[in-house]
């Protein structure tokens, strides 16, 4: 279609790769001193939209003083930045000069800069405050995403052509969920190890992405009034080890005194499972009966029940029946499942989802699928921020002001003291509730910083064992004892220095522990980062300490996002990298390097189970 | 494949299967003569008549085309399908489940191929197999730079770059983009001095260059007023 495509991002990743008109590398975490730049540059020439932000945002004055330095003293130039970025002066000044030439749109995968890094919440606000700076919501001057539409369950966040309904199974659903914050007593996940190992916690806003915008200036705390401690833990296909924060901290939680029990069920003995006291095993898709909705795929929003396509094997059951299982032995059956058998339940999603107008119940199954059709006036839908850009008094944003607050002011209300998540957005180097940048003190030790994308050849912990894709050098790197290890992105530079090969094996370390990888010596990560997939099988050499995995998690923060905020943390930190010494670590772990492992597939349970499968 | 150094980096993927050549190594190698050209051209290695002594491996000189399955004890390639071409399909299975069009299958009596035969070229052209797998849009080497102004601290946009090949006088030209960047990417193999000129600046020579082996990366270039 023409349209230029520059790509910021510490790797050159693989739509970058095809792509991009230019890739412009950046340090992991630093994009909010690379948004600020712009706006220095926008305010200093005049280049942005005066007009529109006289009348579609507030606080732009509070802002123009941080950026200019005429708060701290500190202009926020491209001089400024470029050694905190890694990218180059006067790439900046080129970028925010064509960034206000042009009707500029920023897309993102699912959160880009804007999450899952230490104080995350700065270059998400910024982003948002640089696309307003230019008109957000003018025709080509938006903000898109490339994934995951059906997330926040409105047909608004739809991507085009939108579906004429919006399917729901959730009338059928069974799970728990995380909208349940009625509950006296919950605990976001990202604070369940420190819960467990301090005891107590406290926290603001329930963690949950579509909860009202007030609910984060709500306090909550472990125990809450009146309730219990952790005593036990049910879970059911875990990986908080190898996906979550700190998950070294988390195996010190599961083996903690206080926690009397845990209890998992999951198809396969890996990851948590390796914590439980009793693992059940569970069916996959293919041995059961269910239906189902895919609202994430774009254009193809799919209803389509679900036939097992062979009996379960062993003993396993589903979750549902062994939470039935359960239910029944407490008393609780007829209320868990309301009297529905499972045929019942599945007729019910059908009955509520939204298509049961659109396709018969005998048409569904004869058929095995249903597309929803386009809605009819899918043209017609406003783009994007359009109505607010051409009408911000009717159409105001979901702020206090209905406005784009470049001083926000609800935290200007509930935190206004807070240096970690100030009013107006700033660049946060290092603070109490991290220390995960190359100019904090750490570095000296930690000089590189670890970016962890969702895995290419995975989905979180997912198909860790699929031996083709683990042939793949990408996904896979067999070392010289014949293990396969995670590739960790490094570039030559980097290797150099460290004496590091292509194929190397290697461990990446802070405070928190070591995991063990392959060097993919590699031109496309930016000198001074490294990268790795998070997800890797747990695999540990030492338990709570050395991983052989490549569970990159297990060193991640543990700290949320910020002082007030409970996010995750799980890229965007500092750690150092060295080669290893297979042969020593063998002989200093004798046991561990013994354990089996499945050639191809990788850490089975043969490895954990004492005297074999 | 991955090419270029940080940060003018691309990857292109190169698709290698078998190339049914019309002159196979791995026909002649085979002690079995277990490996035949069907007057189709097609390839076919007998499951029944190979008896697992790899020479053929050994004699194709490309990258992993034929493979070794050690349950049956035989080498195993590409077929074109073939069985299900014999049942009336009209091309493979890897050409039709292609999302981008990437592959084209057909007969060389089609006057669509015969057009793409026509601008099409072996990827080993230094071999003697005689292919009947052509390649369209082979990328070739790139020169690849940045040139900025180091006392004003900006990208110099529309500099003339002149890579010249030393023997053979061709001259391949590019002009800077707004991040001062230079990447002509269809640059023939040789050597090559490069010329950057932008009125109002002294002009810069770079080079000689190879641009044989690798991708060439000159970096970044700084002009000054003149």
């Amino acid at each position: 279609m023409g349209i230029k495509q520059i790509y910021i991002a510490p790797d050159c990743n693989y739509a970058a790769a095809i792509h991009a008109d230019k890739w412009i590398p950046i340090l992991p975490n630093t994009d909010a001193a690379l948004y600020l730049a712009i706006a220095y540059h926008w305010f200093k020439n005049g280049t942005y939209d005066k007009e529109y932000l006289e009348t579609h945002a507030v606080g732009v004055e509070q802002f123009e003083d941080y950026v200019m330095g005429r708060t701290d003293g500190q202009p926020k130039s491209p001089e400024w930045a470029a050694p905190i970025t890694g990218v180059p002066a006067r790439v900046i000044k080129a970028l925010a000069e064509e960034w206000a030439s042009k009707r500029t749109t920023v897309v993102i995968g699912n959160g880009g800069p804007g999450i899952r890094g230490p104080y995350s919440h700065e270059p998400a606000r910024l982003q948002v405050l640089c696309l307003a700076m230019q008109g957000l919501g003018k025709p080509g001057c938006n903000q898109a995403k490339m994934i995951e539409w059906g997330l926040t369950n409105d047909i608004k966040q739809m991507s085009q052509p939108a579906p004429a309904v919006l399917l729901s199974l959730w009338p059928a659903y069974t799970g728990g969920s995380v909208r349940d914050t009625n509950h006296p007593s919950f605990l976001p996940k990202t604070l369940v190890p420190k819960a467990i190992l301090e005891g107590k916690c406290e926290w603001w806003g329930c963690e949950q992405e579509m909860a009202p915008r007030e609910n984060q200036f709500v306090h909550y705390k472990y125990p809450a009034d009146g309730c219990s401690q952790i005593h036990m833990i049910w879970t059911d296909s875990p990986s908080w080890v190898t996906s979550w924060n700190d998950g070294n901290a988390f195996t010190r939680a599961m083996r903690h005194p206080s926690i009397e029990f845990i209890f998992a069920q999951h198809p396969w003995m890996e990851d948590d499972c390796l914590f439980a006291d009793i693992i059940l095993p569970v069916n996959t898709k293919l041995e059961e009966d269910d239906i189902n909705s895919d609202l994430f795929g774009g254009q193809m929003n799919l209803l389509f029940p679900e036939y097992k396509c062979t009996e379960p094997l062993g003993e396993s059951k589903s979750d549902y029946e062994i939470v039935c299982a359960i239910a029944e032995r407490l008393g609780l059956l007829e209320q868990y499942t309301e009297g529905l058998t499972i045929e019942d339940r599945i007729r019910l999603g059908y009955e509520k989802s939204g298509a049961a107008h659109l396709i018969s119940w005998e048409e569904l199954n004869k058929r095995g699928y249903f597309i929803v059709p386009v809605d009819p006036d899918w043209e017609k839908a406003p783009a994007g921020l359009i109505e607010f850009y051409e009408d911000p008094e009717h159409h105001p944003l979901s702020t206090p002001t209905g406005k784009l607050e470049f001083y926000s002011t609800g935290l200007a209300e509930h935190f206004p003291d807070d240096d970690e998540r100030p009013p107006v957005p700033h660049w946060i180097s290092w603070g109490e509730t991290h220390q995960e940048s190359l100019d904090s003190p750490r570095a000296k030790q930690y000089p590189l910083l670890v970016v962890s994308n969702h895995p290419r050849w995975g989905v979180h912990a997912q198909h860790e064992d699929i031996t083709w894709l683990r042939e793949i050098e990408t996904c896979k790197m067999r070392g010289p004892d014949g293990y396969l290890y995670q590739p960790l992105w490094i570039n030559p530079v980097d290797a150099a220095k460290r004496g590091i090969k292509h194929g190397d094996i290697v461990g990446i370390y802070n405070e928190r522990g070591m995991v063990l990888a392959a060097a993919y010596v590699t031109e496309r990560i930016i000198p001074g980062a490294v990268s790795i997939d998070h997800g890797a099988k747990y695999d540990p050499i030492v338990l709570g300490q050395i991983d052989r995995g490549g569970a990159i998690n297990t060193i991640t923060p543990g700290n949320t996002t910020s002082r007030h905020v409970c996010g995750m943390v799980v890229s965007g930190f500092l750690a150092e990298v060295e080669k290893v010494d297979l042969d020593k670590l063998r002989a200093k772990y004798p046991e561990a390097f013994a354990r089996k492992f499945h050639p191809a597939a990788g850490p089975s349970i043969e490895g954990v189970l004492k005297g074999g499968a | 494949m991955e090419r270029g150094t940080f940060p003018k980096v691309r990857v292109t993927y190169h698709h290698m299967m078998c190339q049914h050549c019309q002159e196979a190594p791995c026909i002649e190698a085979c002690p079995s003569h277990a490996i035949y050209r069907r007057p189709d051209g097609i390839v076919v290695i007998d499951p029944e008549k190979c008896r697992g002594h790899k020479m053929c491996i050994a004699a194709c000189p490309y990258e992993s085309v034929i493979w070794f399955n050690d349950d049956l004890n035989i080498a195993q390639k590409c077929t074109f399908c073939a069985h299900l071409l014999d049942q009336g399909w009209t091309e493979t299975r890897c050409s039709d489940a292609c999302p981008t069009g990437a592959l084209t299958f057909g007969d060389e009596e089609d006057p669509k191929i015969r057009e793409l035969l026509a601008r099409a070229e072996p990827l080993r052209p230094d071999l003697p197999t005689r292919p009947r797998v052509l390649y369209l849009n082979l990328p070739k080497k790139w020169i690849a730079g940045a040139v900025f102004d180091p006392e004003a601290d900006i990208c110099l946009e529309g500099a003339t770059v002149r890579a010249a090949n030393t023997k053979t006088g061709q001259i391949v030209t590019a002009v800077t983009d707004n991040y001062g960047d230079f990447w002509p990417k269809d640059v023939p193999e040789g050597e090559y001095v490069i010329t950057i000129e932008k009125e109002g600046y002294l002009p810069h020579k770079v080079g000689p260059v190879e641009v044989t082996a690798a991708d060439v990366n000159v970096g970044d270039i700084g002009l000054w007023r003149g």
